[in-house]
């Protein structure tokens, strides 16, 4: 029996750990399983924009990526048809995605480019942005994108990279046993959300959750949520010179967001949206200028009538910010042509 | 903060480490300070409200430690007995206040009739653990087997963090000695290697056994206690799902606890040698949580058992007499402690009346086959040891038995059990057909995955013999040999199995960190 030198040995049985979670890190796995393993869980609109992208031939000329104030504010029927009216017969998806994070934006802006070629990318901010990326980004990004920190100071980096090994086995594993894992095997039309998917109606998430956008808000409700979600905010810490650290996910993901609209020919807007009496101050305006126009919807803060929460609009106020940003939307699709 | 939890895993341990050795390589006392800052930062991670119970128990018992020793030192059994019962009636009252105070209360109010109600008490983090373990030094403070130490030495053995959450229960002249030798805070790669093995071992367990079969267990525990038929089989899977998610999840925890502890080059004692291969409850309670076992019969059960059989010497009690006054009643309210100590709940008391039936059955077999030994050893004849079905039967007996109670332990209520025994004998009809929940080949597996570990394999110390691998390890070395003789060794081939136990082992944390069972008591 070879006996091995303990301070070796410890060394030699971390390796092993290690070098066993990077071989099964780099696993292949079916893209389409990846994007339907939130299907139980509030990101379960993730399924369906992957299916939108690759599996329904409607074309894609307009597309908003977001957070969930993207995904309650912006009617994308109605801005389609609003657009038809103007003389702009084009395809228009909104695949914007409850809680923050920019970087699963890219992930889905990819997905979409390595597809389509929209004419205009519309990305939805607010007043400011998130210090960290988004909790699906994990579940969802492609492998070598988790590996990638993109910047320094992520602090979702090694929680996301612990977690890949595991996903990559099971996603491995999956496509040998689809229905072990709860997974499909295959597109299915049937369970199809549709072309005219409109993410501004009530909604019940993958685990069976009720949202509710159809109903108007009494102020003292909306008030008392104003007063909570203020107190959570808080203020850029490290000042403007390490802003690209501190606001890393933002920073760093709408320069890739840009980057790769930029090489696919799309051209990029953005679109605040605020929270009820929220300010018209983004904190980001200008790092947004330096990328695209910044279509300002603050407007709406102060109708009360227009919220279903805090943050989020209702049915009623997404269809008057889609009226109000459809002519916006044309005049840039205009300028598209133009060029 | 959980062993299995990155923040453990990959932050606070390998910061511990780290503290530990860079400072112990220096400073034996820095490293000892060190180490017990971070065991509290452990400790109120959790809930950082009930840090100051913690370093207040420390404190007090501390301070009425070495007060009995002093008086012990300077034979003045009075004084000590005096110290040693208030330190015991706080330490007791703290205990009572914290896990029973809600239960009595309720009960005592509904009794009356009255709709008097008291204020949810939050039950603070290891209470029960760390408050046997005080208990255990003043007893041997007043015994003269606990010596004097510094103040700091106390901190580190009271919040040590690998035994601090849910053991093992630690005595004083297993520990101290350890902390204060020489070598303590010096690296010692042997040690690390040691522990990260009976760790991972322990984390296996954990992670990839018990975390599979928990999500089973509550809806087979509902079906079964449920009003319509769930059929036999439902009830069956229930018990025997639980009782082997009850033992990884433990065993495994507390491996990973013995493991860590020797990374840091101290043996913690063992709290579990295979119970489940016992052939009888006796031996079952000797190997099932065994710190907490002996800690009964050593603080508990001696001290009753003792006057008690003098009492029955005086009343000239032989026999059954002699039996039931000197045996059966202690060994009664032992296990009746031992039920309630897990928690305020008629289920437990429940639990701990029906091992304290199983124990008193068992020794009056005992007492009984002891008496026909010597009667058929007078008549010249042998009575052979029980072997083959004889010895298999004793084997199914302790068993079902033990599923039994772990379906009171487990159940919310003593009607809910009641109904899972009724299911589990066929009283709702049989109806083999019956659909079970959940059961699939995930947990027909794991099952016989986990029946198969525990039946033919060695356990954790056996594997890791060779290194000495627990405290009291000499004492069990020789007890319950596994079918599958196989131990570990630093070879290339030992080291890379242990690397891929650990990958899988972590990985399967990313399923969801199940909270471990013992963390409630």
């Amino acid at each position: 029996m070879n006996i091995i030198p303990w301070r070796r040995g410890v060394l030699i049985m971390l390796g092993v750990a290690l070098l066993s979670a990077a071989l099964a890190a780099c696993l292949p796995d079916t893209p389409y399983q990846r994007w339907s393993s939130l299907e139980k869980t509030i990101q379960n609109r993730l399924r369906w924009i992957y299916e939108r992208i690759h599996y329904d031939p409607a074309p894609i000329d307009v597309a908003v990526l977001g957070p969930s104030r993207a995904g309650a504010g912006v009617s994308a029927p109605r801005v389609q048809e609003q657009l038809a009216t103007l003389g702009k017969p084009v395809g228009v998806v909104n695949f914007s995605l409850p809680e923050n994070g920019r970087d699963l934006h890219w992930v889905v802006e990819n997905e979409m480019l390595s597809k389509r070629s929209p004419k205009l990318i519309v990305i939805v901010v607010i007043e400011k942005p998130s210090r960290y990326g988004h909790p699906a980004y994990k579940y969802i990004a492609p492998a070598d994108a988790v590996v990638d920190p993109a910047y320094i100071g992520n602090l979702n980096y090694l929680a996301n990279l612990i977690y890949l090994p595991y996903r990559q086995l099971r996603l491995f594993a999956a496509q040998f046993a689809p229905a072990a894992f709860d997974l499909p095997a295959s597109f299915d039309p049937a369970r199809y959300a549709g072309t005219a998917y409109d993410s501004t109606n009530s909604f019940v998430t993958g685990d069976g959750i009720r949202v509710e956008r159809n109903r108007i808000v009494p102020v003292a409700e909306l008030e008392a949520g104003v007063k909570r979600y203020e107190k959570g905010v808080r203020p850029p810490i490290l000042g403007p010179r390490f802003a690209d650290q501190e606001f890393g996910d933002e920073r760093a993901y709408i320069r890739r967001m840009a980057a790769a609209a930029q090489a696919r020919g799309s051209k990029i807007a953005f679109l605040f949206l605020p929270y009820y009496t929220g300010p018209r101050v983004i904190q980001e305006r200008s790092f947004y200028e330096g990328f695209g126009p910044v279509l300002d919807a603050g407007f709406v803060s102060t109708h009360p009538e227009y919220f279903s929460d805090v943050a989020h609009l209702n049915h009623q106020g997404a269809l008057a910010v889609s009226d109000w940003l459809a002519p916006q939307l044309a005049a840039l699709l205009d300028e598209k042509d133009a060029r | 903060m959980l062993f299995n939890s990155f923040v453990f895993l990959f932050g606070f341990l390998p910061l511990a480490l780290l503290a530990t050795y860079a400072i112990g390589s220096r400073s034996q006392t820095g490293a000892k300070l060190a180490l017990t800052i971070l065991s509290l930062g452990f400790y109120a991670w959790w809930r950082p409200v009930h840090l100051p119970l913690l370093l207040g128990s420390i404190v007090f018992n501390y301070f009425v430690g070495d007060r009995i020793q002093d008086a012990h030192d300077a034979k003045r059994a009075g004084v000590a007995k005096a110290w040693l019962s208030f330190g015991l009636i706080v330490d007791i009252g703290l205990l009572g206040w914290f896990k029973y105070a809600n239960f009595v209360a309720d009960n005592l109010s509904a009794g009356l009739g009255t709709n008097w109600t008291l204020e949810r008490i939050a039950l603070p983090l290891a209470i029960s653990f760390f408050t046997f373990q005080k208990i255990a030094y003043l007893i041997d403070s007043a015994r003269g087997e606990a010596r004097r130490m510094s103040f700091l030495d106390f901190s580190l053995f009271a919040a040590f963090f690998p035994q601090l959450i849910a053991g093992p229960i630690v005595h004083y002249k297993e520990i101290v000695p350890q902390l204060t030798r020489p070598t303590f805070g010096k690296i010692n790669w042997e040690d690390i290697g040691v522990g990260l093995v009976i760790f991972t071992i322990g984390l296996f367990k954990k992670t990839i056994i018990a975390d599979t079969l928990s999500p089973f267990v509550e809806p087979l525990f509902s079906a079964a206690a449920g009003p319509g038929n769930p059929g036999i089989i439902a009830g069956w899977v229930a018990a025997t799902t639980f009782t082997l998610q009850l033992y990884f999840d433990f065993s495994g925890y507390s491996d990973m606890a013995i493991g860590l502890g020797r990374m840091f080059g101290v043996k913690l004692p063992l709290n579990f040698h295979s119970p489940l291969r016992a052939a009888n409850i006796s031996d079952y309670w000797r190997r099932w949580h065994m710190t907490l076992q002996r800690f009964i019969v050593a603080y508990i059960f001696q001290p009753l058992s003792m006057p008690l059989n003098r009492l029955a010497a005086e009343r000239g009690l032989t026999g059954w007499g002699q039996f039931t006054v000197g045996v059966a009643l202690p060994s009664f309210i032992t296990f009746v402690v031992i039920g309630v100590w897990h928690g305020a709940g008629w289920t437990f008391l429940v639990f701990g009346i029906m091992h304290a039936v199983y124990i008193c059955i068992n020794e009056a077999w005992r007492e009984r086959r002891k008496n026909r030994r010597k009667a058929l050893r007078k008549q010249g004849i042998k009575l052979a040891d029980p072997a083959g079905f004889e010895l298999a039967g004793y084997h199914i007996i302790t068993l079902v038995a033990v599923m039994l109670g772990n379906v009171m332990f487990r159940a919310t209520s003593i009607g809910d059990a009641v109904s899972i025994w009724g299911t589990m004998a066929g009283l709702k009809g049989l109806d083999l057909a019956a659909t079970v929940p959940g059961l699939g080949p995930e947990l027909i597996v794991t099952s016989l995955v986990g029946v198969a570990l525990i039946a033919f394999t060695p356990n954790t110390q056996q594997i890791m013999q060779r290194f000495d691998p627990a405290y009291n390890w000499s004492e069990w070395a020789d007890v319950a040999p596994s079918r599958l003789r196989w131990t570990w060794a630093p070879t290339l081939a030992g080291l890379g199995l242990a690397g891929v136990a650990l990958f899988i082992g972590v990985m399967f944390i990313q399923r969801g960190q199940a909270v471990f069972l013992y963390f409630n008591f």
